[in-house]
């Protein structure tokens, strides 16, 4: 009798401890999550573009939409702390091909878009509650990407197709242009030929974006991923004046480029490239601002995994205290991949795929107050309808990311 | 949940030591007693009994909080809730155990460790309109497969001291989830690719087992029978299982989900289950011809 009494005794003692998961079983539904916002119209269209997370916990998107011309319209999203949809508007079908990043300034979020007419870019400021201010007017066209600097300017790469130019500006909030320089695209070259041509398909979202970028090092100096001199290039310029080009690592034609690039401090950068399909990420490197190299010279890792020519974001991000160089990209098999490397030391340190049963894209993807990830993108519902989806990542999943 | 399970084994064993303390006391003080004891009174009122056990089960369950991938933007998010299958032959599944069962004075206090095989489903159904009569319909039809190595723990109470005994029985149990999958199901309509007719294919079974957490525990009651025939007891019961617990693992519902794709994540689910049983039980004590074990 005993010996029952001492096996029951085990038995209540086993199931004590193996019932722990259940008092453990919870979690705060707004920590982690994927949404993909569906719309059961056959015809509806978002394509993404970035994502910010509002005061009220919840997340503003910036997103575009096919519509009856050569350019896609303005879309913005909001959606709850826990991912929930809560309401979307298109802008006037006077204002077309938003750009991104959205950028945080003093509260409000900015974003840069153009007027169909007349091609100019105007900065539109959105409140916490997806309330759009009236849009504020540049005097540069066609914008191509923007980036927010650390006194809270706006950094706009722009197109001046009148003249054939890659612009490089400086402007505060109101659209006052402090610095400003404009970039041969190639001299000689036409509307119709390259790499024209190609900036204007990226317009019409015809084939790939190219992957613009735009950033400042220091008060003297500006880089911008853009095309010069008939070659998509990282380009490093005072903006003294036009065409004031310190240093260059050029590309080779569209076939050869920069695919991301984030400064991590002076002159050491991460960046990932592309060389007819083949990928490579460089985690750390200190790039020669004043001389002209090649991108092919660059070191990197390659990742044959990624989609051909894939297209990368790569942000400075801190988990568990250390600075990790963040990249986000598209996988072969319709996966997005986190990458982490340590930033000090050029040293993976983490890999994370997303999304399942779907092809998932990315676009983006920025920290939140939590300590943790949101990460858009867009996903193929049953294999054709393009939506909007966010992951949101918790503390502990990013944590893991590094572990 | 585990101060419930700690109550009811503390009963057993508080139980099971004063049948023993009982056997002992009586003989230290069999003098004292007004009525010689005889065999019967000794032997016959306690019991242990070990058998084998099986049968099967049917089970639903029962969302608390639903929850889905997608969200809705132009619809209502009740559509994309899930429609759970109620109790049915389509669910049937099967457990198979062993069954130790100490009987004294009417009442039995039953250990019946099984592993255990369960099955529910759910399914989504989804439509996209568009222009030129272009549509597409989905239903997505999900087969979810738990298999638990349970311990329920029951009292019974036997109706009647005869041959066939009727009982009735009450208790709890602890299941721990030793392997999951789900089976898919894609069927509908497709108007925008040229196809006539429905479309019914694309069947895919995935592993399941990251997405529940491993503890399942509930109450259970339920009726039954026994029939003591040679020195043997053969018993069916029919148990009705309460689960008291999410079973699903809310940290990995969109995280490890394979099916996030088509909308899924799991719901808040605890499980509702009937249970069919047949056991054949083997008296552990006074086998011999001179008395009878069954009393």
């Amino acid at each position: 009798m005993k010996n029952i009494q001492h096996l029951l005794l085990l038995l209540f003692i086993s199931l004590t401890i193996g019932s722990c998961d259940i008092g453990d079983n919870e979690a705060d539904p707004a920590s982690s999550f994927l949404k993909i916002y569906d719309h059961n119209d056959y015809e509806a269209s978002y394509i993404p573009i970035d994502i910010k997370q509002t005061t009220d916990g919840g997340y503003l998107i910036l997103a575009a939409t096919k519509k009856d011309s050569y350019f896609a319209g303005v879309r913005l999203m909001k959606v709850n702390d826990k991912g929930k949809f809560e309401q979307e508007q298109d802008l006037s079908n006077e204002f077309v091909h938003p750009v991104g990043e959205l950028m945080e300034i003093s509260g409000n979020f900015y974003f840069v878009a153009m007027r169909e007419a007349d091609l100019r870019a105007f900065i539109f400021m959105v409140d916490n509650t997806g309330t759009v201010a009236d849009p504020i007017e540049t005097g540069l066209t066609s914008p191509l990407v923007t980036s927010i600097t650390s006194d809270g300017n706006i950094l706009l790469l722009s197109y001046n197709n009148s003249d054939l130019l890659t612009v490089c500006s400086e402007m505060t909030v109101d659209g006052k242009v402090s610095k400003s320089a404009s970039f041969t695209i190639g001299a000689g070259t036409t509307e119709d030929g390259e790499p024209a041509r190609t900036i204007l398909d990226g317009f019409k979202r015809l084939g790939s974006k190219p992957p613009y970028a735009i950033g400042k090092m220091n008060n003297q100096t500006y880089y911008f991923n853009g095309f010069y001199n008939y070659t998509l290039s990282l380009v490093f310029t005072s903006l003294a004046e036009d065409n004031a080009v310190q240093g260059v690592l050029q590309g080779v034609h569209r076939e050869s480029a920069i695919s991301s690039v984030k400064q991590l401090a002076n002159n050491t950068f991460s960046l990932s490239r592309y060389n007819s399909g083949d990928n490579y990420i460089v985690p750390k490197t200190e790039l020669q601002s004043l001389s002209i190299n090649s991108v092919d010279d660059l070191p990197g890792n390659t990742f044959p995994e990624l989609v051909n020519n894939a297209p990368v974001t790569v942000k400075s991000v801190s988990i568990k205290g250390k600075e990790i160089a963040l990249f986000a990209s598209n996988t072969k098999n319709g996966q997005i991949v986190m990458l982490a490397f340590d930033a000090a030391n050029g040293v993976l340190v983490g890999t994370k795929y997303l999304g399942f049963g779907n092809t998932y894209e990315v676009s983006a993807f920025s920290e939140t107050e939590d300590e943790g990830l949101v990460v858009l993108g867009h996903s193929y519902l049953t294999g054709r309808f393009a939506r909007i989806c966010v992951f949101k990542l918790s503390k502990e999943e990013l944590d893991e990311l590094v572990d | 949940m585990k101060y419930f399970l700690a109550v009811l084994v503390s009963v057993f064993l508080l139980c099971s030591h004063s049948f023993t303390y009982g056997q002992k006391k009586n003989r230290m003080y069999s003098g004292y007693q007004t009525k010689r004891p005889q065999p019967n009174d000794k032997f016959m009122k306690t019991q242990w009994w070990l058998g084998f056990r099986a049968g099967a089960n049917i089970t639903e369950v029962s969302p608390t909080t639903y929850y889905s991938a997608f969200s809705p933007i132009n619809y209502k998010s009740t559509r994309t809730e899930k429609e759970y299958n109620s109790m049915g032959m389509d669910q049937l599944s099967g457990q198979a155990g062993v069954e130790i069962t100490l009987y004294h004075k009417g009442f039995s206090f039953s250990l019946q460790p099984n592993y255990r095989r369960q099955r529910y489903a759910y399914s989504n159904l989804y439509e996209w309109n568009g222009a030129n009569g272009n549509s597409l319909l989905i239903q997505y039809d999900q087969e979810n497969q738990l298999d638990y190595i349970e311990f329920p723990l029951f009292i019974k109470y036997d109706l009647t001291r005869d041959n066939i005994r009727p009982f009735i029985q009450i208790g709890a149990y602890y299941g721990t989830l030793v392997g999951a999958n789900k089976h898919l199901t894609t069927s509908g309509i497709d108007n925008a690719s040229g196809a006539e007719g429905p479309f019914d294919n694309q069947e895919t079974t995935i592993g399941a087992k990251d997405i529940y957490i491993k503890s399942s525990v509930g109450i259970a009651g339920g009726l039954g029978v026994s029939y003591d025939f040679w020195n043997l007891r053969l018993v069916f019961d029919a148990t009705y299982r309460y689960g008291m617990n999410n079973i699903t693992n809310v940290k990995n519902r969109y995280s490890k989900n394979e099916l996030t794709g088509i909308g899924d994540a799991l719901d808040n689910i605890e499980l509702r289950n009937v249970s069919m049983n047949f056991a054949l039980l083997f008296p552990l004590r006074f086998i011999s011809k001179n008395y009878d074990s069954f009393n």
